[in-house]
């Protein structure tokens, strides 16, 4: 007997964070996202600055970090992830 | 403070007497502190004057990114006690932002270390800063990564 599995399954729900540039220019400081599952941050990343011109603009140094650690473009994003956007820190 | 070993963001402006009061220790000869300090001028060909600093922060990575730097500096170095705390919110030009300070057996690591901690703050943990210029505009800062911030 087959079970389908359910909904929440076939896609990945993902928690954005933005901060500085990137806050001002989408205008919110988090997003819920959703991904086909087995889509990874460069697949968010393709999805938001379609949407978003100011991701479009500084997609070329963004650097995610996942769940509060830095994390590879190509790594699989799971169903809950939370996911910053981190522009070029400046702290100092 | 009780902790030999303390990272932290701040709200409040920084007491770096208080914070350099808490590295004193009978085990460590040594003690070097770096304060930062928001600059009038971004550069000095920059006309701009800069009144305040806006600081934003990823709160949660960056108190972590702080504490893993300390446990990295303690793999490195002798350390016996360590402090770490940086601003967040608006810091007038001329107050602290940061305070680092290292406490040592002797005074050579705690040189070394004080400035890796610093410039590994600076290259990766997610702060950001906004001048606000005396003009009535503002800018977020930082336009590339440093090489320090080693990719993921």
């Amino acid at each position: 007997m087959s079970v389908r599995p359910p909904a929440e399954a076939e896609r990945v729900g993902v928690t954005v964070l933005l901060f500085s540039a990137l806050r001002d220019g989408v205008g919110a400081e988090s997003l819920d996202w959703d991904l086909p599952a087995g889509a990874d941050g460069q697949a968010l990343l393709d999805a938001l600055a379609e949407a978003y011109p100011a991701v479009a603009r500084l997609r070329g140094v963004v650097r995610l970090a996942v769940n509060e650690r830095y994390a590879p473009q190509d790594r699989p994003l799971l169903h809950g992830d939370v996911v910053a956007l981190l522009t070029p820190v400046s702290g100092g | 403070m009780d902790a030999p070993f303390h990272a932290a963001l701040s709200a409040e402006p920084l007491d770096a007497a208080r914070l350099q009061a808490a590295l004193y220790d009978a085990e460590a000869g040594g003690v070097a502190v770096f304060v930062g300090v928001t600059r009038a001028r971004r550069a000095a060909d920059d006309p701009r004057v800069t009144t305040a600093l806006e600081y934003d922060a990823y709160g949660p990575m960056a108190v972590r990114e702080l504490r893993e730097l300390l446990d990295a500096a303690r793999a490195q170095w002798p350390l016996v006690r360590a402090v770490i705390v940086h601003r967040v919110g608006t810091v007038a030009a001329g107050e602290p932002s940061v305070f680092v300070g290292v406490a040592t057996p002797h005074r050579g690591a705690a040189f070394e270390a004080c400035r890796w901690l610093i410039d590994h703050l600076k290259a990766r943990v997610p702060i950001w800063k906004r001048e606000c210029y005396a003009d009535g505009t503002s800018e977020w800062t930082g336009g590339a990564w440093s090489a320090l911030a080693s990719p993921p």
